[in-house]
């Protein structure tokens, strides 16, 4: 029996301890990780993890490069690519499979032992810059522009994007004038949840000209209590456009949730859609378009 | 209990061939198209291109043997746990080690992993199996002490608690999941579906010392879980030292299954199954079921495996849902087939 218990006891702390020497693994890899190789756009072969990601590659017309894309970017290519997942559990066999030269993914991409072992088999790993903000996602751009050699128009996109953002900036109302705009997330069976500080939304609802009373309390989406809900009075109710159609519009919301029917936003019935890609991912090109179209809508009358 | 239907031998041998050629097959088979010729080569360490012998040797290879392991070992406390419970519906998980674990591995996920941010330390990617290992010793102890009085440990009362403490881990895991983000809760039911992915070597040894541990003392163990079945009293009349086994076989039970989950997340019905199609075959006898057991186990993980690897590919399908999906139907015609018996 006592040998059996240190046998176990043996055992328990290899477990506990086996991740360190993935870690220390990991280091090792990092370190002898190859620099960057220049790109060759004629032989890339790219994946996309990542809906914001797709996003920018088409948008800079680099999709002939792209051999696959997570499943969040269904939207872009309407299946034509192979899909390869959820971008948090990605496999090394099936992306190798494709030939990549390269793997673009944002820092929530993994797992870690899949992108070791891609970079090991001299696959480039690029982690795009992380951030909601519109020099993050310029900063995104360039990174991707320099993966697929699209300069140029690279150049031209930041031009477009840069002409929206003063656009938008121009449009501000002054502060006392701005409308509170909440972003509410519906799930089947579960409460509703608010977009607070760190989510693509919170910066749409910044650049439509307006203020998210729920950033000021919470990070990313959290279940919210009605009481809270009412305190923050919100003038206009951001929905995302597919659970909108899922519920059957504005009027059945109002019924399904009769405390939003006593917001000022459901008095008023401002309860408007937004649409899913911009929400998904991290702050893209999207998301600008529709901040324009929000301020369109909330300060067009 | 049916009568021994075959003789071990005419089991054994069929059962460990087809093994082996599913073992070396599956290194043969995946999404990337490897001749056999070049996947002999890189298995070998012959002259290949680096990025086939990279699969092979990295990929393919570990995780035949991880899943060998891991099926071997959840097969194995399968059979015991049935054998100590005398009853065909227990699985490793009604001592609570996978309840516990599933806890564990969500507190983790959930409230661990957002603070990680803040101490890069967390951020590891060892907390989540800490965390499950955790969890599961932590249930399976209070189980097991809840079963416990001066009169010694009782097997019905360690039933009973352990769906009880199982139940109350899933209300701790639903509040958990409630509080999720979304990513959390993708991450989450990701885990409790099981996954042979994360395969390094240290991780391969612990599941192969594990096994090595349980097998040995598993079959040290064999006659006594045969006396076992014809009732507690009959064993202890027997001369058999029934509290000192009960305590051994059930911490070597939480122990073999609370590492697998750690190494390998949720993966359901090998452990039950498993051991009804070895009695079906070999019979009751343990000192044969034990080891056709973490044969069969094997078997059916790296079958499932191969196909969660294959079938929707570049993604994959976690092993979880696989054997699930085999095992539920074939659970029910063993049922259907053996009404009139039980």
């Amino acid at each position: 029996m006592r040998g059996l218990t240190l046998l176990l006891f043996a055992l328990t702390w290899t477990a506990t301890t086996v991740p360190l020497t993935a870690l220390a693994q990991e280091a090792q890899a990092q370190s002898t990780a190859s620099s960057n190789i220049p790109s060759n756009a004629a032989t890339n072969r790219i994946i996309s993890a990542g809906a914001s990601i797709t996003e920018i590659i088409y948008a800079l017309g680099a999709q002939q490069q792209l051999v696959a894309t997570d499943v969040t970017s269904h939207k872009w290519h309407n299946g034509t690519l192979p899909n390869v997942g959820y971008h948090r559990q990605l496999t090394t066999e099936g992306l190798l499979a494709l030939t990549p030269t390269t793997l673009i993914a944002s820092q929530e991409a993994g797992p870690d032992t899949t992108l070791q072992l891609l970079r090991q088999a001299d696959v480039e790993v690029t982690v795009l810059h992380p951030g909601n903000q519109i020099d993050d996602l310029k900063m995104r751009i360039e990174q991707v522009a320099q993966q697929t050699g699209h300069t140029s128009q690279a150049t031209r996109l930041m031009a477009k994007i840069d002409n929206l953002a003063s656009q938008l900036q121009r449009q501000q109302p002054a502060l006392q004038q701005q409308q509170k705009v909440v972003f509410i997330l519906l799930r089947d069976g579960s409460p509703l949840s608010l977009a607070g500080s760190n989510t693509p939304v919170d910066t749409i609802i910044e650049l439509m000209g307006a203020t998210n009373p729920a950033a000021a309390q919470i990070d990313s989406y959290k279940p919210a209590s009605s009481e809270a809900l009412l305190t923050m009075a919100p003038d206009v109710i951001l929905v995302s456009q597919r659970s909108l159609q899922q519920i059957g519009g504005v009027e059945a919301l109002l019924t399904a949730h009769p405390m939003l029917a006593v917001t000022p936003a459901g008095q008023k019935q401002r309860i408007f859609s937004i649409e899913g890609t911009s929400l998904i991912g991290e702050l893209g090109i999207s998301s600008l378009h529709e901040a324009q179209r929000l301020h369109n809508l909330v300060y067009g009358d | 209990m049916q009568v021994v239907r075959y003789q071990p031998r005419t089991v054994f041998v069929p059962v460990a061939l087809v093994l082996a050629v599913m073992a070396v097959g599956s290194i043969f088979i995946g999404p990337m198209p490897i001749s056999i010729e070049q996947a002999w080569r890189a298995i070998f360490n012959q002259e290949v291109a680096p990025h086939i012998s990279l699969v092979i040797q990295q990929v393919r290879i570990p995780r035949v043997l991880l899943c060998l392991a891991i099926g071997a070992i959840l097969a194995m406390c399968g059979a015991v746990m049935q054998g100590l419970f005398r009853n065909p519906l227990a699985d490793p998980g009604i001592i609570g080690v996978s309840g516990g674990a599933a806890l564990g591995a969500a507190l983790a996920i959930v409230v661990f992993a957002p603070m990680a941010e803040f101490y890069p330390l967390l951020l590891t990617l060892g907390t989540v199996p800490i965390f499950a290992f955790i969890g599961g010793s932590l249930v399976t102890l209070l189980v097991y002490q809840l079963g416990t009085s001066q009169h010694g440990t009782s097997v019905a009362i360690m039933l009973l608690a352990g769906v009880a403490i199982s139940a109350l881990a899933g209300a701790a895991l639903g509040l958990l999941n409630f509080y999720a983000d979304d990513q959390a809760l993708r991450d989450l039911a990701l885990w409790s579906m099981g996954s042979v992915a994360h395969t390094t070597w240290a991780n391969i040894a612990l599941a192969w010392s594990t096994l090595a541990v349980l097998l040995y003392y598993l079959q040290h163990d064999a006659n006594k879980l045969n006396a076992f079945l014809l009732g507690e009293a009959e064993a202890r009349h027997m001369g058999i030292g029934v509290e000192a086994l009960k305590r051994r076989l059930i911490l070597l039970c939480a122990a073999g299954v609370g590492i697998s989950v750690s190494l390998c997340g949720m993966i359901g019905f090998v452990g039950l199954i498993i051991p009804h199609l070895g009695r079906l075959l070999v019979g009751p006898n343990h000192n044969l079921l034990i080891p056709l057991s973490a044969l069969l186990g094997g078997l059916l993980l790296l079958i499932a495996d191969t196909l969660s690897r294959t079938l929707v590919s570049p993604a994959e399908l976690p092993v979880g849902i696989i054997t699930a999906l085999a095992g539920a139907p074939f659970f029910i015609a063993l049922l259907f087939q053996q009404r009139g018996r039980m």
